[in-house]
């Protein structure tokens, strides 16, 4: 009993960290309908952000967590003003942008793979060889970290997005941009900054994932299909669903590691995936981001 | 008196197809009502969407108090007291009712103004305050209508464009529908109607504005459109005869 508390309890850490990873996902696809392949990238972009941070200047990546969420939201500014402002503003174009991002993700992991090779990197921090026990539950110091940290980021989006005037904005052009616009919304405001949040958030998960996970550039392609199950799980769009989502896949694919092998736990996603597509394409929470 | 809304010699069409509004011309005052009819794909709904900027003219002014807003972007033109209720029923269904009605003050800075108005659109609308956390999506047809209605009425325009009101509703609500819109147009809103019941809309009129093909066929005040034998038979065929 004692055991599968513990493998529930190091599932669900590593959960809200998927949970960051795709929460900026959805929440790009909520408000302007692009399904953006390239969020995996951005978010390696983010890890070596904090990689040489930590290399460098010795920065700890917990706290360098801001920086790599600035840096990845001015480069999604910049991609954005380049790709998609033209047309950010018709809703009905999801399928070109499937086509669109992953020839971004292939350009931006190109560039990294030219500059940092694609060897394996993880960010050493002193903590994150460490565990603690409460009791006789033993959780590494890294994933107690990295889980905290993205609840925490995750409570405040929730938050923002709620209660904060340009949260409603941004959660009422998801729902019906005519509308939103109708009742005095700047739309193409609300797509350019969401789509800088969505980016900031990818690169927030990848100061985390930087010690977490090893990762190297083309290490997006594996996490593109893992992040995919956990948002159509979800439901493509609600940030809720994401999360929900990523917490049940993540405990799953654990459980499974532990006591069937880890070779098969992968494959809890894939087949998540194919699942909730053939009986639920909509996902758990439909497709609105809340 | 001068024109609230002035429109000159619109032209209007959607994408590279081509143009859907010819030369059109359009003006209303200050507490008039205007009924637009005509036959379906007349291009009755594309000059709503081309006066509110959902739809940007290809030529034309459009001047609302003087001011040109042709080409502004749709909240722009919200912001200057457009108000424009649109066929497809436009509520935010994965937000409570209380938060929809907020949506209507989004744009207005004093907080004090924005609650007392959203006082009266839940007094005026008493359905909508007993259901003020449910989220809107799951009320019924008839009081998602109701909170459409409301949200104008938060918003507190000069003018308002409504397009087919009593599209899908049942009898009960059509005539709910239209109390509604007198209400409006009796607060001293101007009002631009385009209304499939053509009865209904040029009973509930001033004016009534006849178009097809994108043109201009005729204006003339809505009794006189209503007696004119051409537009019975045209127009009115069934609706006259109930
Ligand atoms: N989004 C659109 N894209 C392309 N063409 C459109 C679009 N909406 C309308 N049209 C075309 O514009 C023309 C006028 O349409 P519009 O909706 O303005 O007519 P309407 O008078 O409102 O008709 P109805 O009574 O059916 O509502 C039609 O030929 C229609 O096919
Ligand atoms: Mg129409």
């Amino acid at each position: 009993m004692m055991q599968v508390l513990q493998v529930v309890i190091l599932g669900l850490a590593l959960g809200f960290v998927y949970a960051l990873m795709v929460s900026g996902l959805t929440l790009i696809f909520g408000v302007m309908r692009i399904v953006n392949l390239a969020h995996p990238i951005l978010i390696i972009t983010g890890a070596f952000v904090s990689y040489w941070l930590f290399i460098l200047i010795g920065l700890d990546p917990i706290l360098s967590v801001p920086l790599a969420a600035i840096v990845v939201a001015f480069l999604g500014i910049v991609l954005y003003k380049l790709v998609f402002e033209k047309d950010a503003a018709k809703q009905t174009y999801s399928e070109m942008t499937v086509l669109l991002t992953f020839g971004m993700a292939m350009v931006i992991d190109g560039i990294l793979a030219f500059f940092f090779h694609n060897t394996q990197r993880i960010t050493s921090p002193s903590y994150a060889t460490d565990a603690i026990f409460i009791g006789e539950i033993f959780i590494p110091t890294a994933q107690l970290y990295s889980g905290l940290v993205s609840v925490t980021i995750i409570t405040a989006l929730a938050l923002f997005l709620k209660y904060s005037n340009f949260g409603v904005a941004i959660r009422a052009t998801s729902q019906n941009r005519t509308s939103a616009e109708l009742v005095g919304v700047n739309v193409k405001l609300v797509c350019l900054v969401s789509f800088a949040i969505g980016c900031g958030l990818a690169g927030s998960a990848g100061a985390l994932v930087s010690f977490v996970f090893s990762f190297f550039p083309s290490r997006h392609w594996e996490w593109i299909a893992i992040m995919m199950s956990l948002v159509v799980l979800g439901g493509m769009g609600s940030i809720t669903g994401a999360v929900i989502g990523a917490l049940i896949l993540s405990v799953v694919s654990s459980l499974v590691s532990a006591y069937y092998s880890p070779a098969w736990s992968t494959m809890v996603f894939f087949l998540a995936l194919f699942v909730v597509l053939l009986f639920r394409p909509q996902g758990l929470f439909g497709v609105r981001v809340d | 008196m001068t024109n609230l809304l002035d429109m000159r010699n619109l032209v209007a069409g959607y994408g590279y197809g081509p143009d859907i509004i010819h030369d059109f011309n359009l003006q209303i005052k200050k507490s008039e009502v205007k009924c637009i009819i005509g036959p379906n794909g007349a291009g009755k709904s594309t000059v709503l969407k081309a006066i509110t900027g959902v739809l940007k003219p290809r030529s034309g002014a459009v001047e609302f108090e003087g001011k040109d807003i042709a080409g502004k972007e749709a909240y722009q033109i919200m912001r200057q007291g457009i108000c424009f209720l649109p066929q497809e029923r436009a509520i935010f269904p994965n937000m409570t009712v209380a938060e929809n009605l907020k949506m209507g003050t989004y744009s207005l800075q004093d907080k004090r103004l924005a609650e007392e108005r959203i006082h009266h659109a839940i007094e005026t609308f008493p359905v909508l305050g007993e259901r003020l956390h449910q989220l809107s999506g799951t009320l019924s047809g008839g009081q998602q209508q109701q909170l459409v209605y409301a949200r104008a009425f938060a918003i507190q325009p000069k003018l308002m464009l409504i397009d087919e009101p009593s599209l899908g509703l049942a009898p009960a609500l059509v005539e709910q529908t239209f109390q509604h819109i007198a209400n409006i147009a009796s607060s001293g809103i101007a009002v631009i109607l385009v209304e499939q019941n053509a009865f209904r809309g040029l009973e509930a009129a001033d004016y009534g504005v006849v178009m097809d093909l994108g043109k201009l066929v005729f204006e003339k005040p809505a009794n006189e459109v209503l007696q004119d034998q051409r537009i019975r038979e045209l127009y009115l065929g069934k609706a006259a005869k109930q």
